[in-house]
């Protein structure tokens, strides 16, 4: 944060708020594209991005949104979400070490922080087939291109998988084991519909005990 | 007005999809039901335009104070000194920051899309790629890591206005520090993207 100038996020990834952005600075400073007030003094960099906001690209503000952001910020300000945010790391970790082991490739690797980005070029899959058969049993990704991919985003040969839904719903280092396994059996027979269907299954019974709302 | 059966009963349904099924999808989550409690409250109704204290329209006092209170604790939490709530997205945030600080036909230097980058950050099919002019950094083959020198080495020749750090699709940490010093050298501001990592962040 004190190295970049801005900051944009949205507030509904890992942060676990409603559907939304928000803009940030460490620090104001006077703007180097020498706009001025009308008493000609340089306007902050607040000013101009504010005016960027409204009236600039945004009209009225969703002010239940802001409430629920609000309610999130404190939410994220606990050390209970503090806790969340070291699980999601450490599951992150322990799917990457899994699909590794069952000879996976993570593109750069492996991962610092709460997504895996698995290139299945090795695997003789798509990520639309990956994607479209894991989906079959539940089980939701995305398709996602891999650096230098030589197919279409429509195709791709990666998916991406993140721990932050997962994390919020309980699941610890043993479930993303277990998710691992599944995903892999999927994916070494994505046209095996009674395999899918029976993992299918699994799936709904073990995420029954785990209580969403 | 009768009850709307049919989008209700759609909601029903996705709740159970949400429910039942494992999500993976790296830019999703399950807010709290608080959260999701003050989305569907009375102040869908009013018009704020403006800012608090600052508005064009009256009977601001309380939204006033709900969204001083979210801009408070925004900037408690990442340590920041001033804070933005307004913008409906990510996207819209990106997209106000480019108005606030670009002037058409601009250079911009951001992280590619295929690479894992964000549409946002001057895609040719976005507002960012259209209205300025992008260049782009990736990641190395073998490595799969971006490679700092090599984006130097970018901003260097195409003296790009902005550099946008952030992405989509990436499971490594960024050197902002770095990013920083060379957007001192070419005279760019420096924008992070932190949607994805950002409640690790905010951690910290």
């Amino acid at each position: 944060m004190p190295h970049c100038h801005i900051v944009t996020s949205t507030t509904h990834k890992t942060l676990r708020g409603p559907r939304g952005g928000i803009i940030m600075m460490s620090k104001d400073f006077e703007n180097p594209f020498g706009e001025k007030t009308p008493k000609g003094e340089l306007k902050m960099m607040s000013a101009v991005l504010n005016s960027g906001v409204f009236p600039g690209m945004q009209g009225g503000p969703l002010e239940h949104v802001i409430a629920a952001k609000a309610i999130a910020f404190g939410e994220a300000l606990t050390d209970d979400f503090a806790k969340y945010v070291d699980q999601v790391m450490l599951n992150a970790r322990v799917m990457a070490d899994e699909f590794t082991k069952r000879g996976y490739n993570l593109v750069s690797g492996g991962t610092e922080n709460h997504l895996i980005l698995l290139d299945l070029r090795n695997k003789n899959i798509t990520g639309k087939e990956a994607d479209a058969a894991l989906g079959k049993a539940d089980i939701t990704v995305n398709k996602n291109m891999v650096p230098y991919d030589d197919k279409s985003p429509f195709i791709t040969s990666g998916v991406r998988i993140g721990t932050a839904a997962i994390t919020t719903r309980g699941l610890l280092e043993d479930d993303c084991k277990q998710i691992v396994e599944w995903m892999d059996a999927i994916i070494a027979t994505p046209n095996d519909s009674i395999l899918i269907e029976k993992i299918k299954g699994q799936v709904n019974e073990f995420m029954n005990g785990f209580r969403l709302y | 007005m009768e009850r709307d059966k049919k989008i209700f009963s759609l909601i029903n349904d996705e709740l159970n999809r949400q429910t039942v099924g494992i999500e993976l999808i790296a830019s999703e989550n399950f807010t709290s039901k608080q959260v999701m409690e003050a989305m569907g409250t009375c102040l869908t109704n009013k018009y704020a335009e403006g800012y608090p204290g600052k508005r064009y329209y009256g009977g601001c006092e309380v939204v006033d104070q709900i969204e001083q209170i979210a801009i408070d604790r925004l900037c408690q939490l990442f340590g920041a000194e001033y804070a933005n709530v307004q913008p409906h997205s990510g996207a819209q945030a990106n997209a106000a920051v480019f108005l606030a600080c670009l002037k058409p036909g601009d250079a911009i230097l951001g992280f590619n899309l295929s690479h894992g980058g964000h549409l946002s950050h001057g895609s040719p099919v976005n507002f960012s790629g259209k209205h300025f002019v992008p260049y782009f950094y990736g990641v190395e083959q073998e490595t799969g890591r971006v490679d700092m020198d090599k984006v130097e080495q970018i901003a260097l020749e195409k003296k790009p206005k902005m550099i946008i750090c952030g992405a989509s699709a990436y499971a490594r940490d960024w050197d902002y520090k770095r990013f920083r010093e060379i957007a001192d050298k070419v005279g760019a501001i420096l924008l992070a993207d932190i949607a994805h990592p950002a409640g690790l962040i905010a951690k910290d």
